[in-house]
């Protein structure tokens, strides 16, 4: 699926969005691609559904990448991700027998939110000291070779300080701007993956955005620069 | 922020334009505030710098890293046998699943029918009931056909001369004899109805008591399964 915007499309960042645009007759019009990833998704929910763990651990071999990414950056903080990912691979197995939509993924990446929010519920309530992640080199996207050391750490302390930042704002909005800037998904999906209206996935992302322009006020040079 | 009063634009926009800024930025505009956006952005160069720091932000934020797997997630064949469960909970997990839905409702409504059949049949005259009924009217009609009741038939040939009065009173019992026919009709039909009553009663009742039943045990197997299949990940 293509989202045309101003803002543009991740450079290479994001998965492969699951779902796609409705076409002009209202039915929703796929990539061969896609369609591929749900025929393949679909065989080996079918063997997992009849026991057999290999299917199953062939879809997690597909999307534990993925959803770690995803969850982590929701969350902030490895351990509280890895587990929270854990738990919903877990549950997907234990339940796959009730999933009924056409993506798995899409079915997949709700569960994984869902544990995500589990987390921050917990932590809310016992907090701990917050996501001393941040000066983990882990957290950074890998450099080309060719990038200079200096490039390198630019982008480094970037990344760094957009990610603190965004651990600052509402759980909501973080959840919306990754899953719209980082995963590429459009707004009717999160929408779909978040159970709220489309209006409301609107508007936390562009309340998100401006809280993050706040946030990093002094450090915005750093951003525009490549 | 400030800003010059001009093609609409209003001179206090700190909050409100902030967000009519951004969705701009993000080609997100409502119909009609595309203009008072461009408006803005044109001649204010703090809405300006916030769509353009919009922008970055968002593409900075598609190229964040994030750190790497920890772990391997793919599930052992211990886990994968615990987590099927028993197959009375993987059959529990069905029937919570969405895929018998319908279930419930229809449940539901089962039940309501088996209560209705069961009060149905229990307003039905029973079987002993018609019985007695039956022979209280059988002694009605007999006491219409006795002399004392029908003058004419103590008229019959052989029987003392009647003095003219009594033949008034005999005609009179001649048609109270042709009402007591119908009345004897009457109810023998009264009768052979609340007989096939009586003979419907109790399988209604039975048959309302084993679908009422049915279905309530149907409706808390649901219970039973939504209980322990819950799955808070699922909601």
């Amino acid at each position: 699926m293509q989202r045309s915007d101003a803002i543009g499309r991740p450079e290479g960042g994001g998965a492969e969005p699951a779902e796609a645009m409705a076409g002009g007759d209202g039915s929703p019009q796929r990539s061969p691609a896609d369609q591929l990833q749900r025929a393949r998704d679909g065989h080996l929910v079918e063997r997992a559904r009849n026991g057999d763990p290999d299917a199953y651990n062939e879809l997690v071999t597909i999307y534990q990448d993925y959803l770690f990414a995803l969850v982590v950056r929701v969350v902030g903080d490895r351990d509280s991700a890895a587990d929270a990912v854990q738990e919903a691979f877990f549950s997907a197995y234990r339940n796959i027998g009730r999933f009924r939509g056409d993506s798995f993924r899409s079915w997949l990446t709700r569960i994984a939110l869902n544990a995500a929010t589990d987390v921050l519920r917990v932590r809310k309530r016992r907090p701990s000291e917050p996501f001393p992640e941040w000066e983990d080199d882990a957290w950074q996207p890998p450099a080309p070779d060719s990038e200079s050391p200096e490039r390198v750490a630019f982008q480094r302390n970037r990344s760094r300080l957009l990610a603190a930042a965004l651990q600052r704002i509402t759980h909501d909005q973080r959840t919306a701007i990754v899953l719209y800037d980082v995963e590429g998904y459009d707004y009717q999906e999160i929408a779909d993956l978040t159970g709220v209206s489309l209006g409301t996935v609107k508007s936390r992302i562009h309340r998100g955005r401006l809280a993050l322009r706040d946030l990093l006020a002094s450090d915005m040079e750093l951003l525009h620069d490549g | 922020m400030s800003v010059t009063n001009g093609a609409g634009i209003p001179a206090n926009h700190a909050h409100h334009d902030r967000l009519l800024v951004s969705r701009h930025a993000a080609d997100d505009s409502y119909p009609g505030e595309v203009e008072q956006a461009r408006a803005l952005i044109a001649q204010c160069a703090d809405c300006a710098a916030l769509a353009t720091d919009i922008r970055a932000l968002s593409a900075a934020t598609s190229r964040l890293g994030a750190p790497a797997r920890p772990r391997d997630f793919r599930i052992t064949a211990e886990q994968a046998e615990r987590l099927r469960g028993s197959a009375f909970e993987r059959f529990l997990r069905r029937l919570a699943g969405p895929g018998l839905a319908p279930a419930r409702p229809l449940a539901g409504v089962a039940l309501s029918i088996g209560l209705m059949l069961v009060v149905a049949g229990a307003a039905m005259p029973a079987g002993g009931d018609a019985a007695v009924f039956g022979d209280v009217a059988a002694d009605h009609v007999q006491q219409l056909q006795t002399p004392e009741a029908s003058p004419a038939m103590a008229n019959a040939p052989g029987a003392p001369e009647a003095p003219p009065d009594q033949v008034n009173r005999e005609l009179g019992g001649i048609k109270g004899q042709a009402a007591g026919g119908e009345a004897n009709s009457r109810l023998r039909a009264q009768d052979s109805a609340q007989a096939a009553a009586a003979e419907m009663r109790e399988p209604l009742i039975y048959a309302g008591l084993a679908l009422a039943l049915a279905s309530l045990g149907v409706l808390l197997l649901i219970l039973l399964a939504r209980r322990r299949a819950n799955d808070p990940l699922l909601r």
